[in-house]
């Protein structure tokens, strides 16, 4: 008996060691009043100079771009006080006065075209991007610019974040990177491989001075761990949190704030309109746009975290026309075009010459709620008698039988709104030329639409012309939009004066202070 | 026995080529025209233009032989320069060192937390069958293998952040990090490994030197642990040899909890990223490992059962 009694404590002496072998209280370090630490999903590289990687140097605001967007989604000034289009293709741009870098030099228009001329270079393959032929400095307080093509929207793609203007001293006498230099209200201190990127103020900044001293941005690549850091007091603000997280943090009591912002981003599907797809007559393109009910996905694949969408752009930019059509959930109206298009219904399923209306929808999972929506959109058109399937790859995976041909149809996630302008997504998506949608659509009043588009001042007939080209591709129904996203952060209650930006592309940290 | 042990060796190189090419060749069998993904990375995510992308592929001679292109990566890579991941614009190498200096590191700590469990748990199982330390291995084994890692790992982040603030949730660096990922993996495998000895060890106790060291006079402990485990030990090296390989490739789901840098999670981003230099450089290091750790294992049965010593 004594000997059984013996092992029951060796066990629990066993079990013992092992959960009190771990250190003392007070392991987790928390972050002081003047330093925020913010968990992202991505890794922040300061020294990345691939292009999109590179966006971290301006989203930090280490680095700052010619303009801005304010939190309306309009252009304001950045580094440039003012700009002006002298001909189809000729900008000016007049520098802010009065701005040092972080190494105390002055900002001047050689900074200017030395940047930009860089981004250009960085990407010599991407030429619609920006789309610059000439950087020509006028005045050390002037720029000209000169673009390939009329471009309108070179203002709007100045706001992208690769577009930053760095100092001389980011690079050293051989032209290699050694760290971003910017005007930006915080300076670059310090990177951990995998770990953190830490940001200070920076005192001699040209706007209002930041509260905070010191930005951490942490790395936590788990959703669920994000959460749990917030809660334990290591992070202060965390972004990209999961749905159902979302609904538990915003529940009154929980000591947390929860910011659910519209962003720029749509979710939708593409459709491919090739002949002997099913989606070949637009009818069944149609019918299918008002079959799907959005608000069931929203509701129940994302945990009613996102806004259902019935059009390409969100609504509320001034450049999508007021009594634009958008589609609505409609299965009567549904039903009448699929018998107009030669479909019958036989015991609760479409038909066609004696074959169902067989649908494969592809996707990718690397987003974790792109299955999750594209199943509700199979679930939701089986339900209204098509016969669905789904089939989930990898990003790569899905776009190499996407640019064959080989789907019905396919379901993505793009930020059409990133910059404030149409032009930037409008035509590599829908123009013939550029197919980035790989689904044979082409229309060529549509095609011309878009071209002039792009050479328009904002004003009534850039009005009229994106109009007309949102109203044509409304009723050609290449595509079925899904979800605009929310952007879902989460901060301590300590965090105030946070505010999610709607590109969904900045960490501005310039006006938040703890308490 | 040196003829045995170099010939061993020539084995492995020879196995470490064929795996060169084999991660090579990924490029050309995986999904996606691997010329294009790198454009796409360049452009900023942008998808380029049917002829520029026919230049591109031209200035980058990925219109050579692929042979030509197998030997041009393998030169990068001797001469020290196998590229740059598309993800971070780091250098390949640097990428995987830290992947590597961290997953040697967990996988010690996790080893060492699932020995210090299976060991003693395993050889008093032996002992003592049908006991509470048999039920306790048997109970440690089930529950490391029905227990989702993700699942598990969570939990304990409740019970030692959340609830005691006792760690970090997640990060490397300091010590602290390590403790809950060392003791997820070395508590979900120390009961398969608890179980592995105790079979081992009761193969042992009923060979006739067992009985010729109770005859001895011998203590029980002095024959438990100075003559049935050292013999019981071949077949458990062998096992850790494997454990080990896993740590290189099986748990991405606990480094990503952790956020750990382990070069599991490196292997499979790179996949899903189609991070091609990183992901060829990682086939080719984790095949490295396995081939490595099987001969350290060789070497070390050999030196630890002298019958085995003629027979490689």
């Amino acid at each position: 008996m004594t000997k059984k009694a013996l092992h029951v404590a060796l066990m629990a002496a066993t079990l013992a060691a092992l959960t009190a072998g771990s250190p003392p209280a007070h392991a987790i370090e928390k972050p002081d009043k003047d330093t925020l630490v913010v968990a992202t999903m991505w890794e922040c590289l300061p020294f990345s100079m691939e292009a999109r990687r590179s966006r971290f140097f301006n989203e930090s605001e280490i680095l700052d771009t010619l303009v801005k967007l304010d939190y309306g989604m309009n252009l304001v000034p950045g580094l440039a006080t003012a700009w002006q289009r002298h001909g189809p293709t000729e900008w000016t741009f007049t520098l802010r006065q009065g701005v040092t870098f972080h190494d105390g030099q002055p900002l001047d228009a050689e900074a200017v075209k030395f940047s930009l001329e860089r981004v250009a270079a960085l990407l010599p393959y991407a030429g619609s991007l920006l789309d610059l032929a000439e950087v020509t400095v006028t005045a050390p307080d002037a720029v000209k610019i000169r673009t390939n093509q009329p471009y309108a929207a070179l203002p709007n793609q100045l706001t992208d974040a690769i577009t930053g203007i760095y100092a001389r001293s980011s690079f050293d006498a051989e032209g290699k990177f050694v760290k971003p230099v910017g005007t930006g209200p915080f300076r670059y201190a310090s990177y951990t491989k995998q770990d953190r990127t830490v940001v200070e103020r920076f005192d001699g900044y040209w706007g209002k001075a930041p509260s905070l001293k010191r930005v951490v941005y942490r790395y936590v690549p788990d959703h669920s761990a994000r959460v749990l850091s917030l809660e334990t007091g290591e992070i202060d603000l965390a972004v990209d949190i999961p749905p159902a997280d979302v609904k538990r943090l915003s529940a009154a009591g929980s000591g947390f704030q929860v910011y659910r912002e519209p962003s720029a981003g749509l979710y939708y599907m593409v459709l491919n309109t090739a002949e002997g797809r099913p989606f070949a007559d637009v009818r069944a393109r149609r019918a299918v746009n008002a079959l799907i009910d959005r608000q069931a996905i929203v509701e129940h694949a994302l945990d009613g975290v996102g806004k259902p969408a019935w059009q390409f752009f969100a609504p509320g930019f001034d450049w999508v026309p007021a009594g634009l059509p958008a589609y609505a959930l409609d299965p009567a109206a549904a039903a009448s075009t699929l018998a107009a298009a030669g479909f019958s219904k036989e015991g609760g399923a479409w038909t066609k010459d004696g074959k169902p209306f067989a649908v494969e929808i592809l996707s990718y999972s690397s987003r974790t709620e792109m299955p999750l929506i594209t199943e509700a959109v199979s679930g939701l058109l089986k339900a209204a008698g098509l016969e669905t399937s789904t089939k989930m790859f990898t990003w790569p995976g899905m776009l190499s039988l996407v640019q064959k041909g080989q789907y019905d149809a396919y379901v993505v996630f793009w930020t059409p709104e990133m910059t404030a302008h149409p032009d930037l997504h409008l035509l590599p998506h829908f123009h013939s030329a550029h197919g980035m949608d790989y689904n044979g659509y082409r229309n060529a009043e549509l095609d011309e639409l878009l071209i002039r588009g792009r050479g328009l001042n904002a004003g009534p007939e850039r009005q009229a012309t994106y109009g007309k080209a949102l109203t044509l591709i409304h009723e050609d129904a290449p595509i079925v939009p899904l979800v605009h996203k929310i952007y879902a952060a989460a901060a301590n209650a300590s965090v105030k004066g946070f505010r999610v930006h709607p590109s969904g592309f900045f960490y501005d940290f310039k006006s938040v202070r703890k308490d | 026995m040196k003829k045995a042990m170099l010939r061993r060796l020539g084995q492995s190189l020879a196995l470490l080529v064929l795996l060169s090419m084999f991660s090579f060749a990924l490029m050309h069998v995986m999904p996606g025209d691997f010329a294009e993904l790198l454009l796409i990375e360049r452009m900023g995510g942008d998808l380029p233009a049917r002829d520029v992308l026919a230049r591109f592929k031209a200035e980058q001679g990925f219109n050579d032989p692929v042979a030509r292109q197998y030997l041009r990566w393998l030169g990068g890579i001797l001469q020290g320069e196998p590229g740059v991941s598309f993800q971070s614009g780091d250098g390949v190498w640097a990428e995987i060192g830290l992947r590597v200096e961290n997953t040697l590191i967990l996988a010690a700590a996790s080893i060492g937390v699932s020995l210090v469990l299976a060991v003693p748990i395993g050889v008093v199982a032996a002992a003592r069958q049908g006991s509470a330390w048999d039920r306790l291995s048997m109970l440690l084994a089930v529950m490391g293998m029905a227990i989702p890692n993700f699942w598990y790992s969570l939990i304990m982040v409740m019970v030692f952040s959340l609830f005691l603030g006792w760690l970090p949730v997640s990060g490397y660096g300091h010590w602290t990090h390590i403790v809950l990922p060392a003791l997820v993996i070395g508590t979900s495998t120390a009961g398969v490994t608890a179980r592995f000895i105790r079979s081992c060890v009761l193969d042992v106790l009923s060979r006739d030197f067992i009985r010729t060291a109770h005859s001895k006079g011998l203590g029980e402990i002095r024959v438990l642990f100075g003559h049935a485990l050292p013999n019981a030990l071949v077949p458990v090296v062998t096992l850790l040899g494997l454990q080990i390989g896993k740590m290189f490739d099986g748990v991405v789901v606990v480094e990503t909890i952790f956020a750990w840098p382990g070069i599991g999670r490196l292997l499979v981003e790179s996949i899903f990223g189609r991070d091609f230099p990183v992901l060829q450089l990682c086939v080719l290091v984790v095949g490295a490992v396995y081939i490595a750790v099987n001969l350290a294992v060789d070497l070390l049965v050999m030196a630890i059962d002298p019958r085995i010593r003629g027979a490689l």
